[in-house]
């Protein structure tokens, strides 16, 4: 019987197929390069376009320090932790509803600062919630021993105690556990006060209270001009590298400026506690640049409000931020997929449930404009945020020890489960029996995983800030984002 | 229904009488554009004679389609039930057809949702907004045993196209081509379709920017794209139409800013009839989700009547590697169940324009590729899923020849 063409095709076209398959798929590793600069892009796509000379300096501000590209770096953080990228490491402590916990999204050391709750009292929290959501407990824990792992990389060799940073990363895992058998074992929450955990929150401490005192805030972006309080503008602090803001205040178009006072009524009716309106009269505002990394190029404007009285002396400046969407996380599927109304609700209500009072800013909440979401805050010096350059500078010179530092290490830790448990999961379980059944009491076991992570990513990080040194030198500032 | 399976049809329906016509309309047309090209500065030309019954096949003609998948689905994971009525798909296009047919093009309109995958940023929160799908012209050219389309503009992705003109399932989601990120549904660009000996063979080549729908051109690499499709079994089971299908891709892409490689290449087998419907395909990339990893994905379909229209039953099975280096990275859907077509007086006469499915959907992840390593079990789900498929189609001339399952 006569073979029918179409079998002798085949014949043919499938060894050339299995040949064709086989000629593609011989490249070996990935191109970390060429991934970070598709996803910094994808990222910050829209920013790109609205603004691509800001968010240019956003780039430019990641690349001057190891520091500035982790703060940066948050959505990269997720990818490789949930997509088989290099933090893509098995851990034993999670389940699904542990991966429904709120979390504060992007904890870090520089996320770390002082608040004056509405009694007065001076306490230290988590302070940037732009990327909280729920999601798995283990994330934010990494994602804190990342940062003192990089923190103690970049202390200078020399005059340092000999602890690794891994060493150091793990004091978190220890702390985060001690939390929770402490909580478990009725203990109350950690409240972090003066003079109860080490010299390096005790001088953040005694900044802020310097600061707040003295009221330096208001005094560097307003002053009082004939008996009447007003806007500063100008440049008060130069710019970290070239093409980088510093701290600027700008005066806004007038058009921006009425909008911002139009809506700020909004905020009244978000606010812990009722604040009489005309407290929230405009006096005066200002559009901040150079503020934040990861936010560098969201709209952030300074709005001086009138305050308890008419006098000039206790107006209020507050901070309207932009808010924008948090990192996605990649294949965890929880439902229902959208929990807020906006941006700015999603971070109000986060900070709230997660910090260790919910009027730790009494003037915290957040309103919209337009299609843009805002996160209020009050801009008072008495919140004021660590700052890792002058850790590494005061370890560095042995004005602090790196004990100091892992202690540090530990009371952010614990922080940060305090944080965990204080929050009801997506559907109001008790984070607390939640995360100590994932935990299992295994104290060693989690600071053993927690420091494996850390020293296969940690290297990670500073080679993402050379390849982005290395974008920034062959793509520009925007990295060869195309409008 | 694929807006090419109608021009196909519509070009099919007349068969040789027509491509006869065609031809000799053709021929008219070059005579008349020979005439312009020479005699433009002098009087306009006449118009040519039109060839015999070409008067009817001239006429512009309309055609509007629209398709809606919505019910309702309900999940269940270990840590949650929820339930949400859904609108998976919601189309509506049209085709304007010139010249006996050899000239035309399609817009379509898809509903998506304005913030998209985990962001709160929409239009009016997040509201279900339509965008266009596809927007591209076309020019046909029929050389017996040959015909020839070009297209331009918003196309669809020759492979989707290829596959799902032997895929009847859409209504409880794409293929794993689709779904599993290897090919998006349309592009900018444009292709190249050549039909042998009336579909016995079919080739496509496709050349586009490579970002999708959704993005502009990012890098200045253009995707390659050649599909084959072959039918080398065609026949008539109690009087209705079935056969097999062969189809054959392979692409040579980027995508990105960074021009991370995206290449693809695969093959699918199906088998189609009016009472069972089978297929199987298979896709390899080399470059996948803006990494350069290679990934595979196996999916398999198939469905029948158990008791024609009123009952069929189908399953599914997806299986998605998304990096072939890894062990354990794999994630699986298993999808079984049951549908009804809906077959009323007043309804068009082919029941399965509407369809309502009621099927179970099984996610699981291998120990590798949950969204916490090292706990798969955080990724599986079990979905119920109550769908109505519907399809509607409306043409401004009557059909001249029975209707085609698929062509």
């Amino acid at each position: 019987m006569e073979r029918h063409w179409l079998i002798n095709l085949l014949e043919l076209l499938v060894p050339l197929l299995w040949l064709g398959c086989t000629a593609c798929v011989d490249l070996d590793g990935q191109d970390r390069r060429a991934w970070l600069q598709e996803t910094l892009i994808e990222d910050n796509l829209a920013l790109l376009a609205r603004d691509p000379a800001t968010t240019g300096g956003k780039f430019l501000k990641m690349g001057s320090s190891p520091y500035n590209l982790f703060r940066g770096t948050v959505g990269q953080f997720v990818r490789d932790s949930a997509q088989r990228g290099p933090g893509y490491l098995p851990t034993r402590f999670g389940s699904v509803e542990g991966s429904r916990v709120l979390l504060v999204g992007d904890p870090h050391l520089e996320n770390l600062g002082t608040f004056r709750a509405a009694s007065g009292e001076l306490l230290v929290d988590f302070n940037d919630f732009d990327a909280s959501g729920y999601g798995p407990w283990i994330l934010d824990v990494r994602r804190l021993a990342l940062s003192v792992w990089l923190t103690a990389a970049l202390l200078p060799e020399d005059g340092v105690d000999a602890v690794s940073p891994g060493e150091l990363a793990a004091s978190v895992a220890r702390g985060y556990a001690d939390e929770v058998s402490a909580e478990t074992d009725g203990s109350p929450p950690l409240r972090v006060r003066a003079g109860e955990h080490g010299a390096i929150l005790d001088d953040l401490f005694e900044r802020a209270e310097a600061n707040g005192d003295a009221d330096t805030a208001l005094s560097d972006y307003t002053r009082v001009v004939g008996g009447r309080r007003v806007m500063v503008f100008g440049e008060l602090e130069a710019g970290p590298v070239e093409g980088v803001d510093g701290d600027v205040v700008r005066a806004p178009p007038v058009e921006e400026q009425r909008l911002v006072e139009a809506h700020l009524a909004q905020v009244g009716a978000t606010l812990i506690a009722s604040i009489p309106q005309d407290q929230l009269a405009v006096k005066g505002v200002s559009r901040r640049l150079g503020a934040g990394v990861s936010s560098y190029p969201l709209w952030r404007y300074y709005v001086l409000v009138e305050g308890p009285t008419q006098a000039p002396d206790d107006d209020w400046l507050l901070e309207v931020k932009e808010t924008s969407d948090p990192p996605r996380r990649p294949g965890l599927a929880v439902h229902p997929g959208r929990q807020f109304a906006s941006n700015g609700a999603r971070v109000v209500s986060s900070q709230r449930a997660l910090q260790e009072r919910p009027d730790a800013d009494p003037l915290l909440g957040c309103l919209d404009l337009g299609r843009l979401s805002f996160r209020v805050r009050e801009r008072t010096s008495y919140q004021r945020g660590l700052a890792v350059d002058r850790i590494v500078e005061r370890v560095g010179d042995g004005r602090w020890s790196v004990a100091d530092l892992q202690e540090l290490a530990t009371i952010a830790g614990r922080l940060l489960a305090r944080a965990h448990l204080n929050a009801p999961t997506l559907h109001g379980g008790d984070a607390l029996l939640i995360v100590a059944a994932d935990l299992g009491g295994d104290r060693d076991g989690l600071a053993e995983e927690t420091t494996r992570f850390v020293e296969v990513y940690g290297p990670q990080l500073l080679t993402d800030h050379q390849l982005l040194n290395a974008l920034l030198a062959d793509e520009g500032p925007t990295l060869g984002y195309r409008p | 229904m694929s807006q090419l399976a109608i021009l196909t049809r519509l070009h099919r329906h007349g068969g040789p009488a027509r491509l006869t016509t065609a031809l000799a309309l053709l021929g008219g047309l070059c005579a008349g554009w020979t005439a312009t090209a020479t005699a433009q500065d002098a009087e306009p030309p006449p118009t040519p004679p039109l060839p015999a019954g070409a008067t009817a096949a001239s006429a512009p003609e309309m055609v509007v389609e629209g398709e809606l998948f919505g019910g309702l689905d309900a999940v269940f994971t270990d840590a949650e039930d929820f339930n949400a009525f859904e609108v998976q798909r919601a189309e509506l296009g049209g085709l304007m057809l010139w010249d006996a047919r050899h000239v035309g093009g399609e817009v379509r309109l898809e509903a998506v949702r304005s913030a998209g995958s985990g962001s709160l940023l929409g239009i009016d929160g997040d509201s279900l907004v339509m965008r266009l799908k596809r927007a591209w012209g076309y020019a046909s050219v029929p050389l017996a045993p040959v015909r020839i389309d070009l297209r331009l503009g918003l196309v669809p992705d020759v492979w989707i196209e290829a596959v799902q003109s032997s895929f009847e399932l859409r209504g409880l989601g794409p293929t794993l081509s689709e779904s599993g990120g290897f090919f998006d549904t349309s592009d900018l660009g444009g292709s190249v379709r050549v039909d042998v000996l009336d579909g016995l063979a079919t080739a496509q080549v496709a050349v586009t920017n490579g970002e999708g729908r959704n993005l502009r051109e990012q890098n200045a690499g253009k995707n390659t794209t050649v599909t084959v499709t072959l039918r080398p079994w065609r026949l008539t089971l109690g009087g209705e139409e079935a056969g097999l299908w062969l189809h054959g891709v392979y692409r040579d892409g980027s995508t990105s800013v960074a021009s991370v490689i995206d290449n693809r290449i695969g093959g699918a087998v199906a088998w189609t009839s009016a009472w069972v419907d089978a297929g199987v395909e298979l896709v390899r990339a080399n470059g996948y989700a803006g990494r350069e990893v290679d990934a595979t994905g196996l999916g398999a379909w198939a469905n029948g009547y158990l008791v024609r229209p009123w009952l069929g039953a189908v399953v599914r099975y997806d299986h998605l590697n998304p990096d072939t280096k890894l062990a354990d990275a794999d994630r699986q859907t298993l999808t079984a169940g049951l549908y009804t077509d809906l077959v009323l007086p007043a309804l068009p006469p082919d029941p399965r324009q509407f369809r309502l499915y009621l099927v179970v959907q099984d996610e699981s992840a291998g120990a590798g590729a949950g969204p916490i390593p090292g706990r798969p079990e955080v990724a599986d789900l079990t979905r119920l899923m109550l769908t109505l498929a519907v399809g509607g189609r409306w043409r401004s001339a009557p059909d001249d020849a029975p209707e085609h399952r698929r062509d």
